[in-house]
């Protein structure tokens, strides 16, 4: 089938060979194409335009049972969302989240795990803690709600469908040509504008022969839902997320309703995260405590153990029972000595957070990290958003949030290239939208590297100097501001 | 298996009856000598050689006394120390050209020996290879018997001469070359070949340097200061790369940023 003149394809197909570690984690799925075909269809200058949506995951049926039929417990891709980003999305698109299941928090409490040196981020509802399932299927819904309105004319969601192949439609290679995407149903769609929303691994990057550059970590994220210990707590704490940064890589708490919470733990080298990975369920919960409260020679003491006991696995199979019940109870023990010899029961509230008690079955995860940032953006006839164009360390939560900065800046570039009577597919439409994102962009991965980069050692001289100036920040109400502004979106 | 010969046989005669234009190594003969020696390994300089590595040197040292013992034992007039330096121009800074060629073969025939089954098995796929630190260690242990000797070894190879222009230093990254070829280590093509090369070569010098000095038993002190100084080089070409890598990365965002400030339109 050849689209009518004015197409925009949409592409967004989960990318292959991304999952060799674990197949749960499936990044490069992110709703940037979603949000897009949203901004095109609500937008009364571009709706006019035909619209192809292509994903290669079952959407309609896994996003219609999560907005039906929420699962009780809450899904291990979460995200940190900006008041920016749920603005473009509630405000400008008309997308309702279902807001029983996000949490909006009102700081970040950053501390070193070397040095102990802390600073407490702080600004009313700063960001907010949602699924991407909650995300995504809001905005299927509300894509579900035009394809069946009578005013909408031509929009296609097409699911559970590969992209088999892209190829111009010039013989001669003229590179202002068309591009012809070929559907693994047999569909074949000829496009003005294509756009890629298809991950770090991204065929429409590949076809575009745009270069991206950058560097795996050697980390692992390693991600799970977490239940609380509200028990023996005030009635009211803080509702704030926490982050801490070990040697091995920073580990994050972030609250979601009720007594549920979200794990980011990164790890370096692939050793150390298959460790927490196979950790006993028993004991996880506990190591998360203990990664908060505990030095870092506790927690190279716990991973010395542990490793040992998975070494001499093989020869006795109680050890590993025996190892985790000990473990568990030195862990404790260290905690209440920690605690015991605070000042104040209640600064145990202010700089530690709620205690783990357990951790959602099935919930573990692990991904690798990597930061990339491809040089342009847009071609002739083909644009990237979302991991296509750049991916991120989680550490500053803002993976999401650029992607969702990318469409707005996009569906702006195209709007003004439609009223000013533009091809859309031209470059000189598409440029403003990368020359608008890609310094937005840049600042966000920079701002991720260095900090990746700089807590990644415990090599005295770095720590004296990355405290020193975590401590004058949190003197310094306008850096502390600033970086605020950074977090929560660039709102100025 | 004769049907395979004649067909062999065959397409080789065809091919060289026609002529090639470009040189194909399979115009030449396979060289029967191991570059720098000028004699094969079953020649009487081979014997005398390897029967006074092996018997003589860890007891009277590199000199022409092992050497003349050596001679005597294989059965050789005494003559044949002018024929085993023929290819040594005498200097009166160094030693007898005998004893050059014996510091010569121990260099050459350890080296060869270090890769010869791998060379043999041809080269597979890098996960079959053994890493660089077993090969440095391999060739380390081959001198262990040696380790008495290895201070006038050193004097022979470092005495500035022609000898050590032409033979120790070549033959040093020889051996690097060889090591990093031979093992599941990355391959480069441009100036990182040569610091690679050259650390490799600075961690085996300062291990035999360290050997020298060492009592321990079989010098396991060598083995472990080997393995050490090895990892801090290769670290410290990891620092360099990402170093170079972070450097270019920031170049090349600050250029891209420039050139989208300019195409705001």
């Amino acid at each position: 089938m050849v689209q009518a003149g004015g197409a925009v394809c949409h592409a967004a197909w989960g990318s292959e060979g991304e999952d060799e570690d674990d197949g749960r984690v499936d990044r490069g799925r992110g709703p940037a194409g979603l949000t897009l075909a949203t901004a095109i269809k609500q937008n009364p200058v571009l709706a006019h335009y035909d619209t192809t949506l292509v994903d290669g995951a079952p959407l309609s049926e896994t996003l219609t049972r999560f907005r039906r039929d929420p699962p009780i417990e809450y899904t291990n891709r979460v995200v940190s969302v900006t008041p920016q980003t749920l603005q473009f999305l509630e405000g400008t698109l008309g997308v309702q989240l279902d807001h029983a299941r996000m949490q909006p928090y009102d700081g970040v409490y950053v501390s070193d795990g070397v040095s102990n040196v802390a600073l407490d981020l702080a600004r009313e509802e700063m960001l907010y803690m949602v699924e991407i399932l909650n995300v995504q299927s809001s905005l299927w819904a509300k894509l579900a709600e035009t394809e069946s309105s009578a005013g909408a004319n031509g929009l296609h969601l097409v699911d559970q469908c590969k992209v088999e192949s892209i190829e111009s439609s010039s013989p001669d290679g003229d590179p202002t040509a068309w591009p012809l995407v070929k559907l693994s149903n047999g569909d074949s769609y000829k496009t003005r504008l294509l756009v890629g929303a298809d991950g770090f691994n991204s065929p429409v990057r590949r076809f575009a022969k745009l270069n991206s550059r950058g560097w795996a970590y050697d980390t692992f994220g390693l991600v799970a839902t977490l239940k609380l210990d509200t028990a023996h707590r005030g009635p009211v704490h803080k509702l704030r997320g926490w982050q801490r940064f070990l040697k091995t890589g920073p580990i994050a708490h972030l609250p979601l309703p009720g007594d549920n919470a979200t794990l980011v733990w990164s790890t370096s080298g692939g050793e150390l995260s298959q460790l927490l990975m196979d950790m006993d369920p028993e004991l996880f919960p506990h190591m998360i405590n203990a990664a908060f409260v505990l030095d870092q020679a506790d927690m190279d003491y716990y991973f010395d153990q542990l490793a040992q006991a998975k070494a001499q696995q093989q020869e006795q199979s109680t050890r590993r029972g025996n190892t985790t019940a000990m473990l568990i109870e030195d862990i404790r023990a260290r905690i209440n000595d920690k605690w015991d010899n605070l000042r104040d029961e209640s600064e145990i509230d202010e700089n530690f957070p709620p205690q783990v008690r357990a951790v959602v079955p099935n919930t573990r995860a692990r991904f690798p990290l990597k930061l990339s940032h491809a040089d342009k953006y847009v071609t002739d006839r083909v644009a990237l958003v979302g991991d296509a164009a750049h991916t991120t360390h989680p550490l500053a939560g803002q993976g999401l949030n650029m992607g969702q900065h990318d469409v707005e800046q996009l569906s702006r570039a195209l709007e003004r290239a439609t009223l000013r009577g533009l091809d859309i597919g031209s470059l000189l439409a598409l440029e403003p939208f990368w020359a608008h994102s890609y310094p937005f962009n840049d600042e966000r991965l920079n701002l991720a590297d260095r900090v990746h980069k700089i807590y990644h050692t415990d090599a005295l001289p770095v720590v004296a100097m990355r405290s020193a100036g975590l401590s004058l920040i949190s003197h310094l109400d306008p850096v502390k501001n600033m970086i605020l502004g950074t977090l929560t979106g660039g709102a100025k | 298996m004769s049907i395979r010969l004649l067909k062999n046989s065959v397409s080789r005669r065809a091919l060289l009856s026609t002529r090639l234009y470009h040189p194909n190594p399979i115009e030449y003969a396979n060289s029967t000598v191991v570059a720098p020696l000028t004699y094969t390994m079953d020649s009487p300089q081979s014997r005398i050689l390897t029967h006074c590595l092996q018997n003589e040197v860890p007891h009277w040292g590199f000199t022409e006394r092992a050497l003349l013992k050596s001679i005597q034992a294989v059965g050789y007039d005494s003559s044949m120390m002018s024929v085993l330096g023929a290819s040594n121009s005498p200097s009166i800074f160094h030693s007898s050209p005998a004893v050059m060629e014996l510091v010569k073969f121990n260099l050459v025939k350890k080296r060869h020996a270090l890769t010869e089954s791998l060379a043999a098995a041809g080269l597979g796929s890098p996960a079959a290879l053994p890493s660089l630190e077993h090969l440095l260690v391999k060739r380390l242990q081959m001198d262990v018997p040696l380790s008495k000797q290895l201070g006038d070894l050193f004097t022979q190879l470092a005495l500035p001469s022609q000898f050590m222009v032409n033979v120790a230093v070549p033959e040093l990254f020889r051996l690097s070359d060889d090591m990093i070829y031979f093992s599941n280590e990355k391959d480069h093509f441009d100036t990182a070949w040569y610091s690679k090369r050259l650390g490799v070569s600075l961690a085996y010098t300062t291990s035999k340097l360290f050997m020298a000095q060492d009592n321990s038993l079989n010098c396991q002190d060598t083995i472990e200061f080997a393995r050490d100084k090895l990892h801090r080089i290769m670290t410290l070409g990891e620092y360099y790369n990402n170093v170079e890598e972070y450097a270019w990365y920031s170049i090349m965002t600050t250029v891209n940023r420039a050139k989208a400030g300019f195409s705001r339109h």
